[in-house]
């Protein structure tokens, strides 16, 4: 039934639109990373002027996990926890080059990349990444969540 | 695995986990809280997430290569850590600067 | 008492237990016995020494080529402005020294990361465990035999993808 199909689409527009505008983040602070994220955060390079600026202090409350700086193997079991108390919808940004890649570290102490730990859905990398380009990976991620799709299997008579 | 404080705590106090993620805190450190409705008894720390192997990278690098590992060992004061390394290797090498 | 007198002082005052003394970029640097290693703190720590403060305590490998281990201790004393770097060499099968956590209290994880990066065991030491990696890593990293990139993994890694 067509009908059906302009009404989902719709209905995932609108969802998009919900989404990607109020994105409530947990930042998961490790290392140097931090100062661009407090510098993206505060006045001068906003990031609550794109809906993302409440920052919740609790995974259970976010839906966006911004991993932060150098993930060691002491850590990775503390990230992946984290990663399970969020709810669905939920997306990882990997900031830095010590969160995309392992960075400069190569070396027996740091997970190179938290990919290897959990599913990340946009990178961001740079050592440190400038505001601007965390805005732009922002964006990015705001983009990919307005063309999510849903599943309608369940409202689609076979 | 019981740690040193769950061990010594006092069985009316209450012991609170200020995990390696927390934003209060800048960085990661775990820190285990023996509280007595706000007031802290006893706390035990625990460090290493941080732990990124610098010493071990040293010795697979040569002195200039380092400069960059300096600056991010203590990433809100990096041009001291650059400095003291500069000075450090100018006064080994002895080398003057002009 | 200034830097030649230091010297002067150290030799009489501790007499054989110190094996060499040189001087190095305007610091002195004593070698020791392991054995004496202990009398030699309690010693530097009184007056007229009066060596407060403990600034540092790491280890080095030189197992490969002198088939030892070496301490550092850096010294510092707040009334008269003199650093002391104090080293001493332990064998590299079975290293073991003194702990000097009675008389500064700092050299507790101090000596628990030399502990951890070298295998160094301290006796009476109050808790001596892992600092810096986790429970289950095996091995010492700063060891020179420890391969650098050799990573044990807490939780299982998925394979990039």
């Amino acid at each position: 039934m067509s009908g059906l199909d302009f009404l989902t689409t719709r209905l995932e527009t609108a969802l998009g639109w919900g989404r990607k505008y109020s994105l409530f983040h947990y930042p998961f602070i490790t290392a140097c990373c931090g100062m661009e994220y407090m510098s993206a955060a505060c006045a001068h390079f906003d990031i609550d002027r794109f809906g993302a600026g409440l920052t919740r202090f609790s995974p259970r409350q976010a839906d966006l996990l911004l991993v932060v700086g150098t993930v060691t193997h002491k850590l990775a079991p503390v990230l992946k926890t984290v990663y399970d108390q969020m709810l669905e919808p939920k997306w990882v940004i990997a900031f830095g080059a010590c969160a995309v890649s392992g960075g400069i570290y190569q070396n027996y102490a740091v997970v190179q990349g938290i990919d290897r730990v959990i599913p990340v859905d946009v990178y961001i990398p740079g050592c440190p990444p400038r505001p601007e380009m965390v805005l732009d990976g922002l964006v990015k991620l705001q983009d990919k969540i307005q063309h999510q799709k849903q599943d309608w299997r369940w409202a689609k008579k076979p | 695995m019981e740690t040193r404080i769950q061990r010594e705590a006092r069985p009316e106090s209450m012991l609170i986990n200020m995990g390696p993620s927390h934003p209060a805190m800048h960085g990661t450190i775990r820190v285990m809280l023996e509280l007595d409705a706000e007031r802290i008894l006893n706390a035990e720390v625990e460090v290493g997430y941080l732990h990124r192997g610098f010493e071990k990278t040293c010795e697979n690098k040569t002195y200039f290569n380092l400069l960059p590992y300096t600056d991010r060992l203590n990433y809100v004061s990096p041009l001291i850590n650059n400095l003291g390394y500069a000075m450090t290797m100018e006064k080994m090498l002895g080398v003057g600067v002009p | 008492m200034g830097k030649e007198t230091l010297i002067e002082e150290i030799r009489t005052k501790l007499g054989e237990a110190v094996e060499g003394v040189s001087e190095s970029f305007g610091d002195p640097v004593l070698t020791v016995r392991p054995g004496s290693l202990l009398s030699i703190m309690v010693a530097l720590r009184a007056a007229p020494f009066d060596y407060a403060v403990l600034l540092d305590l790491t280890g080095v490998d030189f197992t490969a080529g002198e088939g030892r281990f070496e301490l550092v201790y850096h010294l510092y004393s707040l009334s008269r402005n003199v650093r002391l770097r104090l080293k001493t060499s332990l064998p590299a099968a079975d290293p073991v020294a003194d702990s000097i956590t009675g008389l500064w209290k700092n050299a507790d994880w101090l000596e628990r990361e030399v502990f951890d990066m070298f295998g160094v065991l301290f006796t009476g030491h109050p808790d001596l465990r892992r600092l810096l990696t986790y429970e289950g890593f095996e091995g010492h990293p700063l060891r020179k035999a420890y391969p650098w990139r050799l990573a044990q993994p807490r939780i299982p890694m998925k394979d990039k993808v």
